[in-house]
């Protein structure tokens, strides 16, 4: 799964591959590096207060932001100049009165006269420069998310894009099809999703102990010690957290690389993270699992290679109670009584009256595209060859179903 | 030519820009030695189909600049390009025929749509070792080019999709390192199938049509903008003299002497008065210094000027031939940025006439290559070797002072962390810092230089050096003074012994201390006018 949190400055672009988010010890922080195990995060500077500009001849969006003050044109707060937010307005795809659940109402005219100066410089129409303008931000946002892939040597069309943050259900459709991937999941409580997150993770602490050593029968009864070492620590952090037996788990890792690389792969140390024992078994069964992360992540690797072991990890983990998901609340019979009406969209190829709904309105039925979801705090576009259903956890799955008008981009 | 519309011209510029960089993670994923995988010693573009460097990745400014002039010379002469077909791969090395030195190989590859040629993807590789007289192919006694190594002409590596396995096997019996090397070939490789695949997603998106408009605009823009940033200059011609301290062989200055004339939006360089191109090897092609004249000019843009060969057009530089800045085969080239750094200070130094409010004092001004040989402390009968890049201080500038101890936009490398360095070689650092009173004194001041200092831990080891500015500090400007020259040490039992900037092969025992300091930048504005609270500030911090 690859996340794009698309908020009001920039987005954000995670990759969670079998149920695990990926993590690295070579991050950054305001340009700074930070070489502490983290989430790994590639952010681009385009959200929906990005700043559509005229370079050359050449519309580009970004990287600078309108932020929230001024903000967008509709803000009315002294914005003049258009951002990705105006022109998702007046392509119709956000309902001036419901913004923020209906707590900010926008200016459809100050979009539209920010979009039309534009407009005359760049000698399109505004329709065309307020496509234009999403297009491009789009168009970036996907090549974030390919370069994300690419690094880890994955391939997009293997993946499910799930949106989050205010402005990421809007954009979904278009950034998929740009990447080939076929199915996004659309979580519930997007624009909130990352608190949500953090609210519901599990305890963390992460305890390393650095020591080079050469992978060998040598090297067990130092390894022993270490992991003795790291567990008895992790345990006692989990004792003060006050984690029952039943409520913990301590995970083993390893970064090793081949001798003389300067590059390490924390590489899980599945047996020992088991059993707690270390031997020739599971000192292999880690080599083994190093050469063959090394041939996924760089496409090459030399089993006859001597294998150096870095730092040994262990991350304590204290298992926290999470609340039931929610099941899909309504069938597909409700589905059209309960569409809230009509309203012009512009999609890429001209405007089209278009069906919006709620969000619970949504049942286990796959409904067609074109189709504009709304909740409280973030609005889903779905394009035309695009279906709709929810699934068991409440959030709504979208699957591209035909190479139909463009091809499923918005 | 066809028009395009501002939205796809951008969305294509965005797509060409992620193809770059995508091939740039190609290599680093999958490339075998440290320097390409820590100091990052490579870089990769995406040309036009008629040989333009359209965009780049975000790696070196000194190879990015040069790729292009290096594509016009093999297809103006060995390789002309209605010979480059679907499937091939055109490589070569050789400081005279386009490339830089001996360790940096150039690839290029055509990509075909719709039965022509639309684009040509390219990178750049620094290769562990290429052979000739010294480890790492930096030989400082080397007086021709063939004793720096293998040389390879333009080649088809890879003919109508088949590779010349022979030519690899040339490559290998020829490295010191032969399986790193063989691993990096096929790392650069695959990064050009990155590249053309990117390509042809455009092409499949847009049509090959659009793609060569969005190419031409591209192209175009950045020319205007760059003539823009050179309009902005008054008219006029400006000289400017640096010095290359020597060339390892000779305690001889090497004069580097600039014109450059402002007129309208055109710039003129001429390096003629260059000296005379040195028996040791630190000459330039002229290439490399039409490649370090780019990256100076291109500091003027403030950023807005997207590096390409749009932005090269209103840019002319000549040189005299047999020169220092345009040698002559066989002259040696393996430690060409001694001159390369030097040419972007010279001409700095004329462009600071004409924008005295934007240019700063001279930087450090040399990429300060040191390697240690000596036995591998993890196993038995191997030695290792250390090959590591230091850097100094900027100079300072009209705004403020001079970056201590950073990496300058021209080689733009990673230093060695030391733990890790002590880890991985028999040695114990005894200090890294700043020095103190390094940077020269100004209303800005230069940026500090660095100390690096270590004791050898083995029983025997062999360092050597490719540095400047040991005699001719980093010049200040607008009355700052000049920056603190470098300093390479060699510390034994029994004596203390200064070595030249430029040696091979020096003899340690174990406990020998080595110690190089890092030059300085240049002051800014007169030393009267520095401010009570700076002087105060640099006090405190024990920075003079």
């Amino acid at each position: 799964m690859v996340g794009i949190d698309m908020g009001g400055t920039s987005s954000d672009v995670s990759v969670v591959v079998d149920g695990r988010v990926g993590e690295t010890s070579e991050g950054t922080i305001d340009g700074l590096p930070v070489r502490l195990p983290m989430i790994e995060i590639r952010t681009i500077g385009a959200g929906g207060g990005s700043v559509a500009h005229l370079a050359g001849q050449a519309l580009r969006v970004g990287p600078r932001s309108a932020g929230s003050t001024p903000g967008p044109a509709c803000y009315r707060k002294g914005g003049t100049e258009p951002a990705v937010t105006d022109a998702n307005l007046f392509l119709g795809r956000i309902d001036p009165d419901a913004f923020l659940g209906g707590e900010m109402p926008l200016s459809t005219e100050a979009a539209q006269g920010a979009i039309g100066e534009l407009a005359a410089r760049l000698e399109l129409s505004s329709d065309d420069t307020a496509q234009g303008i999403v297009d491009v931000a789009n168009a970036s946002m996907a090549s974030a998310v390919r370069l994300s892939l690419f690094e880890k040597g994955a391939d997009p069309t293997d993946f499910v894009l799930a949106p989050f943050g205010g402005a990421g259900g809007l954009h979904a459709c278009a950034i998929a099809r740009e990447l080939e991937i076929d199915r996004i999941i659309f979580p519930a409580t997007a624009s909130t999703l990352s608190a949500r997150g953090i609210l519901n993770s599990d305890l963390r602490h992460d305890l390393l102990r650095s020591e080079l050593l050469l992978a060998g029968p040598d090297a067990i009864a130092a390894l022993q010690r270490i992991v003795d070492d790291l567990r008895e620590d992790a345990r006692a952090l989990l004792d003060a957290d006050g984690a029952g037996a039943d409520e913990r788990r301590i995970e083993l890792s390893v970064d090793c690389r081949y001798r003389g690389q300067a590059y390490e792969i924390m590489t899980p140390w599945v047996s020992v993270t088991e059993s707690g024992v270390v031997d020739a078994a599971s000192l292999a069964a880690l080599i083994d699992a190093f050469h063959t992360l090394h041939q996924e992540q760089y496409a090459h690797s030399a089993p006859d290679e001597a294998v150096e072991i870095v730092t040994v990890r262990a991350a304590a983990i204290g298992l926290l109670y999470r609340p039931e998901v929610r099941a899909p609340q309504s069938d597909d019979a409700e589905m059209t009584a309960r569409t809230l009406g009509k309203r012009p969209i512009r999609l890429a190829d001209g405007w089209h009256d278009t069906a919006i709904c709620h969000r619970n309105s949504i049942g286990s039925q796959p409904v067609e595209g074109p189709l504009l979801i709304e909740e409280d705090y973030s609005v889903l576009l779905i394009a035309p060859g695009w279906t709709i259903r929810a699934i068991e956890n409440g959030s709504l799955l979208a699957t591209y179903v035909s190479n139909s008008r463009n091809g499923g981009a918005a | 030519m066809s028009t395009i519309d501002p939205v796809r011209q951008e969305v294509i510029r965005n797509a060409l820009i992620a193809g770059a960089e995508e091939m740039n993670a190609s290599i680093w994923r999958t490339a075998r030695s440290t320097v390409v995988r820590e100091t990052l010693d490579y870089s990769t573009a995406l040309f036009d189909g008629k040989g333009r460097a359209v965009a780049q990745s975000t790696r070196i400014p000194i190879h990015l600049n040069s790729m292009s002039v290096c594509l016009e010379d093999i297809i103006a002469g060995p390789i002309p390009i209605d010979q480059w077909n679907d499937g091939d791969v055109i490589l070569t090395n050789d400081p005279y025929s386009g490339g830089q030195h001996l360790p940096d190989f150039v690839a290029f590859k055509p990509v075909f749509a719709d039965g022509r040629r639309v684009a040509i993807a390219a990178a750049i590789v620094h290769h562990v070792d290429v052979g000739g007289g010294a480890p790492g192919s930096y030989f400082a006694n080397a007086t021709e080019v063939y004793q720096e190594g293998l040389r390879l002409p333009p080649l088809k590596l890879v003919d109508g999709g088949k590779t010349n396995e022979a030519v690899i096997r040339i490559i290998r019996r020829n490295s010191r390192e032969p399986e790193k090397i063989g691993g990096d070939v096929h790392a650069q490789l695959a990064c050009l199938d990155v590249g053309a695949a990117a390509i042809n997603r455009i092409v499949t998106r847009y049509g090959a049509s659009m793609l060569e408009a969005a190419m031409d605009a591209i192209l175009d823009q950045s020319e205007q903008t760059m003539r823009k940033v050179i309009a902005n200059l008054p008219d006029g011609t400006y000289r400017f003299g640096d010095v290359v301290d020597d060339d390892g062989q000779n305690a001889v200055d090497l004069d580097v002497i600039a014109s450059v004339e402002i007129s309208g939006d055109m710039c003129r360089v001429d390096l003629s008065e260059s000296a005379d191109q040195a028996p040791g090897p630190v000459n330039c092609t002229l290439n490399m210094a039409k490649s370090a004249v780019y990256c100076a000019l291109l500091s003027l843009g403030d950023g807005a000027v997207m590096a390409n060969s749009g932005a090269y057009r209103p840019i002319e530089v000549t040189s005299r031939r047999g020169s220092i800045t345009n040698c002559s085969a066989p002259a040696p080239v393996a430690n060409r940025m001694a001159t390369g750094h030097r040419i972007v200070t010279t001409v700095l130094g004329a462009l600071a006439q004409a924008a005295p409010d934007k240019v700063p004092a001279a930087y450090y001004g040399v990429s300060y290559v040191l390697t240690l040989q000596a036995p591998d402390p993890l196993v038995a009968d191997e030695t290792r070797v250390y090959f590591e890049v230091e850097v100094g201080g900027w100079g300072g500038h009209p705004q403020g002072d001079g970056a201590d101890g950073f990496s300058c936009g021209f080689h733009n490398l990673a230093n060695s962390p030391i733990e890790m360095c002590e880890v991985l070689f028999p040695i114990t650092f005894t200090e890294y810092g700043f020095i103190a009173g390094s940077g020269g004194d100004g209303e800005h001041r230069g940026g500090l230089g660095l100390a690096r200092e270590w004791r050898l831990n083995a029983d025997w080891g062999a360092v050597s050096g490719s540095f400047e500015r040991f005699r001719h500090g980093p010049y200040g400007l607008a009355g700052g003074a000049d920056g603190a020259p470098g300093r390479f040490v060699h510390y034994s039992e029994d004596k203390t012994v200064t070595l030249p900037s430029k040696i091979s092969g020096v003899r340690l025992a174990t406990g020998d201390r080595i110690r190089l300091e890092t030059s300085g930048g240049g002051g800014w504005g007169d030393p009267a006018k520095r401010s009570d609270d700076a002087r105060r500030r640099d006090r405190n911090a024990g920075y003079v």
